[in-house]
């Protein structure tokens, strides 16, 4: 019996060191695995992106999985609040953040540039939040379009902001909004940096006229005294001016009904209802309120362009002067995507200078600045993986 | 990096512009040399070009070896013959073949990036005549290969 046991013994020893070797050579297996080159990570271009960080709205452009132009479009504005569980403090921005903390979101770049250390701080969270939840990349070359504002502390809050964005970790760089606005404009390319044209670009917080030549910028200027946000500020007035005082309406409904009805060639008046103050709703109709601020503000933007800006353009650099109006202006800027706006900057221009000129703009005015810089930044690209 | 919008780089702006693949040498091309009859006035013009072509490479060595024009001359001579061989050009191809001709120009090392990047500033500074521009066929490139020897000799 005892034979038997050893016999069993053995046999398990052997069944065990054939397991062993099962496993032996499992872990060989395993080893020579391990051993195969692995192949290398692909090396990625960085992305290029466009930027335009703008007092009302923040435009972002880059490219999708297919090469198209992925569009990213939001008002510059944050809100903050206090989580009701946690207590932890939350932060929201763009439409989200003025449509439900409409009583305390903040447009951190009301006069086109950071102002102060606080409007710095509330950006670049700002920024930080959109590039999280848009899981923008780090590796990238980002252009920004920036306007021209003579605001040297503005400027360097918003170097700042853009150091600590998370994106254009292998490039940044910045160029005027009215040239990358132009760019869309011009061409299906860069052709706008070669050509020599006038920019008027038609901002919420500032109106920015400039000659480029061949990409450099001549004569740039600029005035805060005709702006979208003033054609807002107006409406209002005039809104409560039409109906004798029985609507008010708020600066954000203004920037809708214009953005919403105003149109130069085919105006059509539009009815609302309000609620009143202790119950009831009052129904009105607008019959000229928008327009009357919208053309106003095109006058003045003629008046602008014809009397202030191009003469001093003609003074220093007639021959500019005679090429660029030989080749039609370049009008972008929100206020540029009003229906008609171009024809109508034209026919008053031309009778201001008394003189022919023509008038363009891009198919998408509002969307120009940031399309235009992500152009840029795709040579840059091209140019970096060289 | 400065952000300030005033202060960017314009030399690697426009050399962004110009780096762009398809326009500027991939559209240019010579025009085909019209054969007329009677074409005694071309033949001897062209055989004047070619002479002094050949008297201006034997007096300049600089002519011996691409690009030829690395310089604009400073002399005011050397900026007439500057403005009268663009005003040619622009005569007779308009603003956007004579900028495509002189980026030609660069590319085939006539001249350099740097003598393109000087007459394309000047160009902007021209007037385009008005009608319709043509486009610049080989006895304009031979002319245009005679005013860079000129330049050439000036510098």
């Amino acid at each position: 019996m005892a034979d038997d046991d050893s016999t069993d013994e053995d046999t398990e020893t052997e069944t065990e060191g054939a397991t062993d070797e099962e496993e032996e050579e499992e872990e060989e297996e395993e080893e020579k695995q391990d051993e195969e080159p692995e192949s290398e990570p692909e090396e990625t271009e960085p992305v290029p992106i466009g930027v335009k960080l703008g007092s009302t709205r923040t435009v972002i452009t880059l490219p999708d999985e297919d090469g198209d132009d992925q569009l990213i479009r939001t008002l510059t504005c944050i809100a903050t609040y206090e989580d009701a569980i946690t207590g932890e403090e939350k932060v929201l921005y763009g439409e989200e953040a003025a449509t439900e903390y409409a009583d305390r979101v903040q447009f951190m770049l009301r006069s086109g540039l950071p102002e102060n250390e606080d409007s710095a701080e509330l950006a670049t969270r700002f920024i930080q939040e959109l590039v999280e939840e848009n899981a923008l990349p780090s590796d990238s070359i980002v252009v920004y379009a920036i306007p021209t504002i003579d605001n040297e502390e503005g400027l360097n809050n918003l170097n700042r902001i853009i150091e600590q964005s998370g994106i254009g970790d292998t490039l940044v760089r910045s160029y005027p909004e009215s040239l990358c606005g132009s760019i869309p404009a011009v061409g299906d390319d860069l052709e706008a940096i070669e050509d020599t044209f006038i920019a008027v670009n038609m901002g919420s917080t500032n109106l920015e006229a400039c000659a480029y030549r061949r990409g450099e910028q001549i004569m740039p200027f600029t005035t805060g005294g005709v702006t979208g946000n003033e054609v807002d500020r107006q409406i209002v007035q005039k809104v409560e001016e039409e109906t004798q005082g029985r609507v008010n309406i708020d600066l954000t409904t203004a920037r809708e009904y214009k953005e919403e009805h105003a149109d130069f060639d085919d105006f059509e008046p539009f009815s609302d209802v309000v609620q009143q103050p202790g119950g009831g709703s009052h129904e009105f109709t607008i019959e000229r309120s928008i327009m009357d601020a919208c053309n106003d503000y095109l006058d003045d933007v003629v008046d602008e362009v014809a009397n202030s800006f191009l003469p001093e353009l003609a003074n220093d650099y007639m021959k500019v002067y005679q090429r660029a109006l030989a080749e039609p202006i370049v009008l972008t800027g929100g206020m540029a995507c009003l229906p008609g706006v171009v024809d109508a900057f034209e026919t008053r221009l031309i009778e201001e200078l008394q003189r022919e000129i023509d008038a363009t703009a891009p198919d998408r005015p509002d969307l120009a600045a940031a399309v235009g810089a992500r152009r840029i930044a795709g040579r840059l690209v091209d140019i970096e993986t060289d | 990096m400065t952000i300030n919008p005033r202060e960017y780089d314009l030399d690697e702006l426009r050399e962004i512009a110009h780096e762009r693949g398809e326009r500027g040498n991939g559209d240019f091309r010579f025009g085909r040399v019209e054969k007329s009859p009677g074409s005694s006035a071309e033949d001897v013009l062209r055989s004047t070009q070619s002479r002094e072509l050949l008297m201006l490479e034997n007096a300049t060595e600089e002519l011996d070896t691409k690009p030829y024009l690395r310089q604009l001359p400073d002399s005011y001579i050397g900026e007439l013959i500057v403005f009268e061989w663009l005003e040619y050009l622009l005569s007779k191809s308009g603003f956007s073949r004579t900028s495509d001709a002189i980026n030609y120009y660069a590319s085939i090392d006539w001249i350099t990036e740097d003598v393109s990047r000087e007459l394309r500033d000047y160009l902007s500074g021209l007037d385009e005549r008005a009608g319709d521009p043509g486009r610049l066929d080989l006895e304009d490139h031979i002319l245009s290969l005679v005013y860079i020897a000129r330049l050439v000799s000036f510098t």
